[in-house]
């Protein structure tokens, strides 16, 4: 069976065709412009694999947290690419595919920049298990709840200066791996998961 | 000739819509999801909302599309999407919906510019006849157009500063109906009489406009009356700056008519749903023996059936894009046919 898998959540973009279990193509990029580059890579993946886009039998997909426009490019690709083909779904947390792409630590803590001194973070346990859920925090109550975790391993892609972190480069297979017996969802229940109201409703709900 | 089967999609500002348009003129199904009670409660479209709204929807418009009727995602011939102008956000959506369907169906991409999207609501009331002029009229737009043929666009004039609808916007804020206030006025200007003055906007040898001074002298006429404590009556108000506008805009495109020759008018956007501008339009054109068209009350607003219509069109003409189609929030439509025509 044929998995493609597709993260648009950072400004790295990753995708990737599973088959039978084994990744055999992976792309990577750094762009400010995901809704112009993705399908471009997409296609090019399809055809220099020499794979049919009717052949896809699931769908991994990051579904944030991360940056907002990011996140729907790829879960909208997925949607729509998900019920074209009457497949599945897989969601993602973002976070823990960072988590994933690592091992070999008591702690993972995962965080990507949320701007004015807040991320998105989350902690796992080194059986991948959430210890945080995925959550917007500020960098002072992320410093205060793992201040006392031995051997925590924080990760991003961004600069975030309070942290010590370790840059990641997802790990394809081993997050496929964590999810290839997870059935999926279908596509008209997978949404975005922002983690933040937008400023308009906290405005006319504060 | 084999049928042509365009499905369009169309998520500029806050409306998701799909549709099914046989070669161009006959409407198998459209789908609109409006957001229009979401965004009341803000005042207006807040545009990470629509976007969030967009992407909720987006699978479930196609799904309802297909429902019921004996067309598949593969009988399609071309996917027609709206690629601007419009909020970027939500543009994003619907085109990244047409490019995967694109990709997966293996199905030509014909990007749609949205003001020849709202041109094309016409062909749907009936077939368009050449030369032609149109008159778009909306939220971000207020052009005159001359047309020799299909998706031959040449701007004859167009508004200096605010859009039409924009201003009908405006000016019910400032007599305090809420949003969408353009609608209310057109209602009100029914029932209430040319009382008060207003100057008749650059009245002038141009197919220009221009409502920024208009609106002015509608806040001017209202904080003095104010000032002396009167009310201003809001439904002579509104019959008053009604008229002005109708007048000016009926007055510069009959002008275009004549003085380009032509006998045929399509007038479409937004504001073409305005009763007062339809119905002076009508009298107008049965006096001048002009045929006019103007496109069914519901898809004035934008809907995904006018984007396939133009579609099939835009097919005709070898208009293609590929998977690097991107969303633009601003997009001259004086440029679209050159940017994407691609050589047989």
């Amino acid at each position: 069976m044929i998995t493609l898998f597709i993260d648009t959540s950072t400004n790295i973009l990753n995708i990737a065709l599973i088959k039978d279990d084994i990744l055999i193509k992976k792309t990577t990029l750094e762009s400010g412009e995901h809704s112009k580059y993705v399908m471009v890579e997409l296609e090019k993946l399809f055809v220099h694999e020499k794979i049919d886009p009717k052949s896809v039998g699931k769908i991994m997909v990051t579904n944030g947290p991360g940056s907002f426009t990011g996140i729907r490019i790829g879960v909208t690709i997925a949607k729509t690419y998900a019920w074209a083909s009457n497949i599945n779904v897989v969601p993602i947390s973002t976070l823990k595919a960072y988590a994933l792409s690592y091992d070999k630590h008591n702690y993972y803590v995962p965080v990507i920049d949320a701007r004015r001194r807040y991320v998105y973070a989350s902690i796992y346990d080194n059986n991948y298990n959430e210890v945080m859920n995925d959550s917007y925090i500020s960098l002072d109550d992320l410093t205060e709840k793992i201040k006392d975790l031995s051997d925590a391993l924080i990760i991003s892609n961004d600069d975030i200066s309070d942290l010590d972190t370790n840059s990641c480069n997802l790990d394809i297979q081993r997050i496929y791996d964590y999810y290839k017996d997870h059935e999926g969802i279908n596509p008209h229940l997978l949404m975005p998961n922002y983690l933040k109201k937008t400023e308009a409703e906290e405005k006319l709900g504060g | 000739m084999k049928d042509v089967y365009i499905l369009g999609i169309e998520s500029s500002c806050d409306e998701m819509s799909a549709s099914i348009v046989k070669n161009g003129n006959e409407e198998i199904k459209t789908i609109v999801l409006s957001q229009m009670d979401i965004h009341k409660k803000y005042g207006g479209v807040v545009p990470e909302i629509a976007s969030r709204c967009h992407i909720e929807s987006a699978s479930m418009v196609l799904e309802e599309l297909f429902c019921d009727i004996d067309i598949k995602l593969n009988d399609i011939t071309a996917i027609a999407v709206t690629y601007g102008p419009g909020l970027i956000g939500s543009l994003l959506v619907g085109l990244q919906i047409a490019k995967t369907l694109s990709f997966v169906y293996n199905k030509p991409l014909i990007p749609v510019h949205h003001i020849a999207g709202h041109i094309y609501a016409n062909s749907l009331v009936k077939e368009m006849k050449f030369p032609l002029i149109a008159l778009v009229v909306s939220g971000g737009h207020t052009d005159i157009i001359y047309m020799k043929e299909h998706f031959d666009f040449n701007k004859l004039g167009g508004t200096l500063d605010d859009a039409v609808g924009e201003c009908y916007d405006k000016v019910a804020r400032v007599v305090g109906l809420d949003y969408p206030g353009g609608p209310l006025i057109d209602m009100y200007a029914h029932k209430g009489k040319h009382v008060y003055k207003l100057p008749l906007p650059l009245d002038d040898d141009s197919y220009n406009f221009s409502f920024s001074g208009l609106k002015s002298a509608v806040i001017n006429l209202v904080h003095n009356s104010a000032q002396k404590g009167e009310n201003v009556n809001i439904e002579n108000l509104a019959t008053t700056f009604q008229d002005t506008v109708v007048e000016i805009i009926t007055k510069k495109t009959m002008r275009a008519l004549k003085e380009h020759n032509v006998n045929n008018l399509i007038v479409c956007g937004g504001v073409a749903a305005n009763k007062g501008l339809r119905e002076k339009f009508q009298t107008l054109c049965n006096e001048e023996n002009i045929d006019f068209t103007v496109p069914k009350m519901n898809y004035c607003t934008d809907n995904a059936a006018m984007i396939a219509s133009a579609g099939f069109y835009a097919y005709q003409k070898g208009i293609r894009a590929n998977m690097s189609l991107n969303a633009v929030a601003v997009s001259s439509l004086y440029e679209y046919v050159r940017l994407f025509k691609c050589e047989e």
